[in-house]
């Protein structure tokens, strides 16, 4: 089972097998904030909007220039989430975690994020519980956000 | 005027599919391959030539294999089509719908008479993983945190469709069933060995709750229609022309807030009222429903978003009604590709062609008593915190003389 201790364990490997995002001019701020333990995500102060994930124009009104990065307070609600049982279509590094959760996070702020829940047996997570984000020092730039209950 | 009722389908073509498996004496053939053989048996069900195609219109969906952003191109260059139009998808499991409205937009304007809609893909041919490159969100914020592609997309919506509404494991095991049992009597359907609810039960969660028999089956396949306008649809194909009495389209969508969607509902929601008020039919009249089934929720939610029951109420409706082809309510009359196959970008042809098939009476053992009007609908692109982005009804209506 996937806990926080295999989290920081895999984090000190130093070939880290899984997927990592790739960095572009619009997603790059993102990371470096995870990588300093921020979670930011984008927000529009001219129509009061969160954009998540990162855009290049408030897809609510189409403004460029009024878009912030602002902080969350990281804690939230699952919304949905799956249990993983079978890899499929992606690295077969995530077979020595499965079972796993991931949620589909509702965080106190609005906006919805995918992430993995950790820390908990798998049979005790249900929609609507409330979970805390922290981050999971995969390689040297990437953190990646993940949450558990709370 | 209006585009309902304008144009038409002449002729279709649907090729055997395969899993590839050669041990098992199944066909490897290319998607070049299929491409080809798609057309040809539209052609020949239209009853026109090859070359009658040339200075025509030309629509191609969108392949996973080979994924070139050039790839219309090739295609008609493979054929040796020479249209004044090229239309091309890359909507997903939408491309067959979309194709079909390009098409029809296409004959209605009169910038062609004719549109030869083809589309064909090779899923079981890929063996390496990660051949196929996906979305930049799914890519960046998704398989980091273990997502497993549309597995995992529709779990959360299956997840969330059960705790708000209860609905059970059971009532999506009915329309694997039914569906299961329609495929039995399609002979191009995959799977033909009927399901039971045991089976169905057990076998094995992969994205839990989505199950192994929740999931459509990828395959190798191709397939085509003819469009063309309904006045000379009568002239050149009487008595086996079906109409489109109204088609409507639905992009991104959102219930509720962009931000924090009821991923419970569909674009299907918005694109079936305007496909219904363009076709100026009720529910009521619909004979046979063939909704877009990569997952079981899929049509489970379309039943609600169509209007055919009330919100939530889906789980029960497959419960109170036969959905089998001979049933009160026959959907996906062919096994849709939860059993007759997904050929990948091409599985959103699978519902259109299924449509005309039961509108000209060519259901063989599976054909739904007296069809009047058929519904179909597209669904293309998993969104990222939503459902899908691009969503499609088509209202199809008897052959006309
Ligand atoms: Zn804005």
């Amino acid at each position: 089972m996937p806990d926080q201790e295999e989290s920081v364990a895999s984090s000190q490997s130093t070939s880290y097998a899984k997927f990592l995002p790739e960095l572009s001019s619009l997603t790059k701020p993102f990371w470096e904030y995870c990588e300093k333990h921020e979670l930011r995500m984008q927000y529009c102060a001219k129509c009061s909007q969160w954009i998540w994930y990162p855009k290049a124009w408030c897809p609510s009104c189409g403004d460029r220039k009024s878009i912030e990065w602002r902080k969350l307070s990281g804690v939230g609600t699952i919304y949905s989430f799956t249990i993983i049982r079978q890899v499929i279509d992606n690295s077969p590094a995530f077979q020595a975690d499965i079972p796993f959760i991931i949620g589909l996070i509702e965080l106190e702020e609005g906006p919805r994020i995918y992430s993995n829940v950790t820390g908990t047996p798998i049979d005790s997570v249900s929609i609507g519980d409330r979970v805390m984000v922290y981050f999971d020092d995969v390689t040297q730039e990437i953190s990646l956000p993940k949450f558990r209950k709370y | 005027m209006g585009l309902g009722k304008s144009f038409a389908i002449i002729g279709y073509g649907e090729t055997p599919v395969s899993r590839a498996r050669v041990d098992k004496g199944e066909a490897r053939l290319s998607v070049e391959e299929y491409f080809a053989w798609a057309s040809e048996l539209a052609l020949k069900d239209a009853g026109l030539e090859k070359r009658e195609i040339d200075g025509q219109g030309v629509g191609i969906a969108g392949c996973a294999f080979p994924h070139a952003e050039i790839w219309s191109a090739e295609v008609i260059q493979n054929l040796g089509f020479r249209p004044k139009l090229l239309l091309r998808s890359d909507h997903g499991g939408m491309c067959g719908a979309s194709l079909l409205l390009q098409a029809g937009i296409a004959v209605y304007s009169g910038v062609v008479d004719y549109v030869l809609c083809v589309g064909a893909d090779t899923p079981m041919n890929i063996s390496t993983p990660g051949a196929v490159r996906t979305w930049r969100y799914e890519n960046d914020f998704q398989k980091p945190f273990g997502m497993m592609g549309p597995n995992s997309q529709f779990a959360f919506i299956q997840r969330r469709h059960m705790h708000q509404f209860g609905t059970t494991p059971e009532q999506l095991g009915r329309v694997a069933i039914s569906q299961r049992n329609n495929a039995t009597k399609n002979p191009n359907a995959y799977l033909k060995t009927p399901l039971t609810m045991e089976q169905y039960l057990s076998s094995r969660l992969i994205a839990d709750p989505i199950r192994l028999y929740d999931a459509c089956i990828p395959v190798n396949g191709g397939l085509a229609f003819i469009v063309t306008t309904l006045e000379k649809a009568k002239r050149i194909a009487p008595g086996k022309a079906v109409p489109i009495l109204g088609i409507a389209e639905s992009d991104n969508y959102f219930h509720d807030s962009n931000i924090r969607p009821d991923i419970t509902y569909l674009g299907v929601t918005e694109s079936s009222r305007m496909a219904f008020e363009m076709a100026r039919i009720k529910q009521e009249d619909v004979s046979f429903f063939q909704p877009y089934d990569d997952y079981t929720i899929a049509v489970i939610m379309q039943i609600e978003d169509a209007g055919f029951c009330e919100k939530g109420k889906g789980g029960r409706f497959v419960e109170e009604h036969n959905i089998e082809a001979s049933g009160d309510f026959p959907i996906n009359t062919g096994g849709g590709q939860l059993s007759s196959g997904q050929p990948a970008m091409a599985g959103g042809f699978v519902h259109i062609v299924e449509s005309v098939r039961q509108l000209r009476g060519e259901g063989g053992e599976r054909q739904v008593k007296d069809a009047r009007i058929g519904v179909a609908t597209g669904l293309g692109a998993i969104s990222y915190g939503n459902n899908l982005t691009n969503t499609m009804t088509i209202v199809f209506g008897r052959p006309v003389d």
